[in-house]
């Protein structure tokens, strides 16, 4: 790194790591060398284990879902897209559950919600949750411990889950058995 | 060679053994108890960060308090990111701001690299250049924390992955220029050493001559896996045999050395087992102790 300063070698080699950075010409030797390097491959390949683990361990439910419709690895390695998550997992599974609550399949986006749902209520950021949705929430969190099935689930009804840290098991089903019935609980 | 440095006025100690414990398993924490001297917890895998206020787990200070009073607690952080060159992490010094002031601290460290850079997370950590103008920046900053907090700081040499660029100094050293510049000591991973060794031919012999072996306070015992011919430090196994014996020979020439350290990821708890860590730190105390 000869006639570079301590920023600029270290912005480049972020920059080269989250791979938003180009080796030009006028680049010395040794990042060029960084840049076509398996060990830079391995970094990448490093870091983002570490961050699928962290999903993992604090994203449960929808990253069994993830992984029964064949998009964990796309979703966890897409984000986050800015390249700026927090070493905190709460706060990096917090925004990846917020972000795939907008997600357009709608089972991800439904698992998502209610565990971000259920975290928050446990740790008690927020009092109650309601969401609503088109599979059997029971079915689902069948297939999701099963780890098989959750692709065959169809939208059978509409669903209400309430969450909320005064709810018996932190989380009631509500069935709409006609949208001109009055409700009934399931469980 | 540093003349007044504390480290030269203390009489030789018998190292103790030590292992990390990084909250959320009391049943780990039951196992090793009974093994140990010192317990090595990392403020940052012990902080939680609800509803955006950051502060270490309340159930794992209450852990930490109710330990035997045999047993020492050390901080060892990956937070600070010492090296970055805008800014070192206030927020790491808050946990540690915490952690001091929940539990009595027998040393702290951290490591001699940066997770950050512009304050943003880079998912890893990376070891400095060896240049003059890190040696200054990091110099500066280790004698604001020893300032700060009172307690003796340790720099721990990280494993390098990615090709390192021509150096002013050599690994040895940068890291004595340190010690005698700021008085600190030295937490030396030996098995970053092997990775360093097998990831780009440290030459491990002359690393071992050069370096200031008065300085070196702690070691570290870990093992990791490889991956596309590289060594990776995740610590995630027990120690391989060659790790004990180097370990061995660095304990004979480190007159200042006080604890020897396994480190194991949680993630590898369940897979290992407790019986087997608990094998492992019996075979540490008695290989390398």
């Amino acid at each position: 790194m000869a006639g570079m300063d301590l920023r600029t070698y270290q912005k480049k080699l972020a920059g080269l790591i989250r791979g938003n950075y180009a080796v030009g010409q006028a680049d010395d030797n040794h990042l060029q060398s960084v840049a076509g390097s398996v060990n830079l491959e391995v970094t990448r390949e490093v870091i983002l284990e570490w961050r699928r683990l962290s999903i993992e361990h604090y994203c449960r439910l929808t990253s069994g879902a993830l992984k029964q419709l064949g998009l964990f690895s796309v979703e966890t390695r897409n984000f986050p897209a800015s390249g700026d998550f927090s070493s905190y997992a709460e706060e990096f599974g917090n925004d990846f559950l917020a972000a795939l609550e907008m997600h357009n399949h709608e089972l991800v986006a439904s698992v998502a919600g209610f565990e971000r749902a259920l975290i928050d209520i446990q740790q008690g950021t927020r009092d109650q949750v309601t969401l609503q949705w088109r599979h059997d929430p029971y079915a689902v969190l069948d297939a999701i411990m099963k780890g098989s099935g959750l692709s065959a689930l169809q939208p059978v009804n509409l669903y209400e889950i309430h969450v909320g840290k005064d709810v018996d098991g932190l989380f009631q089903v509500i069935k709409h058995r006609d949208r001109r019935h009055a409700l009934t609980v399931v469980r | 060679m540093p003349t007044e440095r504390a480290v030269d006025r203390v009489s030789r100690l018998e190292p103790r053994l030590a292992t990390t414990y990084e909250g959320r398993d009391p049943t780990l924490l039951e196992t090793v108890i009974p093994l140990v001297d010192y317990v090595e917890v990392v403020p940052d895998t012990i902080a939680k960060s609800i509803g955006g206020v950051r502060s270490l787990s309340a159930d794992t200070l209450s852990q930490l308090r109710a330990l035997p009073n045999r047993v020492s607690i050390i901080a060892h952080g990956v937070g600070l990111s010492i090296g970055s060159y805008d800014a070192y992490s206030s927020d790491y010094l808050h946990l540690l701001d915490q952690l001091q002031s929940d539990v009595d601290l027998a040393w702290h460290s951290e490591h001699l690299g940066y997770t950050t850079v512009d304050g943003v997370n880079l998912g890893t950590m990376l070891p400095l250049p060896r240049t003059d103008e890190a040696l200054e920046l990091v110099s500066q900053r280790v004698m604001e924390i020893q300032g700060r907090y009172g307690l003796p700081f340790l720099l721990e040499n990280v494993a390098h992955v990615l090709p390192t660029p021509g150096q002013a100094y050599s690994p040895a050293a940068f890291l004595n220029a340190l010690v005698e510049g700021t008085g600190c000591y030295l937490l030396l991973d030996i098995y970053n050493l092997e990775c360093d060794v097998q990831n780009h031919d440290l030459d491990l012999d002359a690393f071992l001559d050069e370096l200031n072996l008065n300085a070196v306070w702690e070691l570290h015992l870990a093992n990791g896996v490889e991956h596309r011919g590289l060594q990776l430090d995740v610590h995630s196994n027990p120690t391989r045999q060659s790790t004990l014996e180097i370990a061995r020979d660095v304990v004979h020439h480190a007159p200042a050395l006080r604890a020897v350290t396994f480190e194991l990821l949680s993630q590898a708890v369940p897979v290992l087992g407790y019986h087997a860590i608990a094998d492992e730190l019996r075979r540490i105390r008695e290989e390398v102790l």
